[in-house]
């Protein structure tokens, strides 16, 4: 059995990936969607609490940026 | 066969937006961290501050009612401490513009005799009789706040 790689599981089906550059709201919610983990990971951030007791928190400001970076992002692309 | 190529085509629009999107995400993510990396290194808490850096922060208005405004030949001379303002006030014209010219205006007692007229020890005596005259009135001053206050 071929193991494949957490990419290859679960890729956005084609006709959204064409509606979302086209600039399709909904299309554009479901990448959102699609992306929502990947973007928490990338948006979390090691820090200290006031005992010094280490945490991982979710920095809000970057996760809004990220998620306007990828809409102004997938308006752009352009679906050979 | 064709609609193979063209599924084919799709997978590889798949494979293409999903790194792209993916490249896109990272890409922000490393310039906001280099972004507040690069923002570190110029923040300064206000009590590392030291006092001086901290009077360029703001200014004060200055309006024309809050000093003591005197003329002497042609110089425009602001007083601001209030009990100064007030002694100089009291005294004679005449008396008043030397002090002013000297202590305000920084000229010598031969240049004020010159300006005026006067003999440099005429400008001397008036000068130090005017010191007296205002050292008493602001004595005087403070005795009647210490007076007042208790």
């Amino acid at each position: 059995m071929i193991r494949k790689s957490p990419s290859h599981k679960n890729m956005l089906p084609f006709p959204t990936i064409v509606a979302a550059s086209a600039g399709n709201i909904d299309a554009i919610n479901a990448v959102l969607k699609h992306y929502e983990g990947y973007i928490a990971v990338l948006s979390t951030r090691r820090g200290y609490d006031q005992n010094g007791i280490p945490l991982r928190y979710v920095d809000e400001e970057l996760r809004r940026r990220l998620e306007i970076k990828l809409i102004k992002k997938i308006l752009a692309f352009k679906v050979a | 066969m064709e609609r193979s190529s063209s599924n084919n085509k799709g997978k590889t629009v798949q494979h293409q937006f999903d790194s792209f999107c993916r490249k896109v995400l990272k890409g922000e993510a490393s310039n906001y961290r280099k972004a507040l990396a690069r923002r570190l290194q110029y923040e300064v808490t206000f009590s590392e501050l030291s006092e001086k850096e901290l009077n360029q922060l703001y200014a004060m208005d200055e309006y024309a009612t809050d000093y003591y405004l005197f003329q002497v030949m042609g110089y425009d001379v602001e007083v601001k401490d209030e009990l100064i303002g007030e002694a100089l006030e009291a005294l004679p014209e005449k008396k008043r513009n030397i002090i002013l010219l000297s202590y305000f205006v920084d000229m010598s007692d031969a240049e004020i005799g010159e300006l005026m007229n006067l003999v440099r020890t005429t400008i001397y005596r008036h000068r130090t009789s005017s010191l007296q005259q205002i050292k008493k009135y602001m004595e005087g001053k403070a005795d009647d706040k210490k007076k007042s206050e208790p």
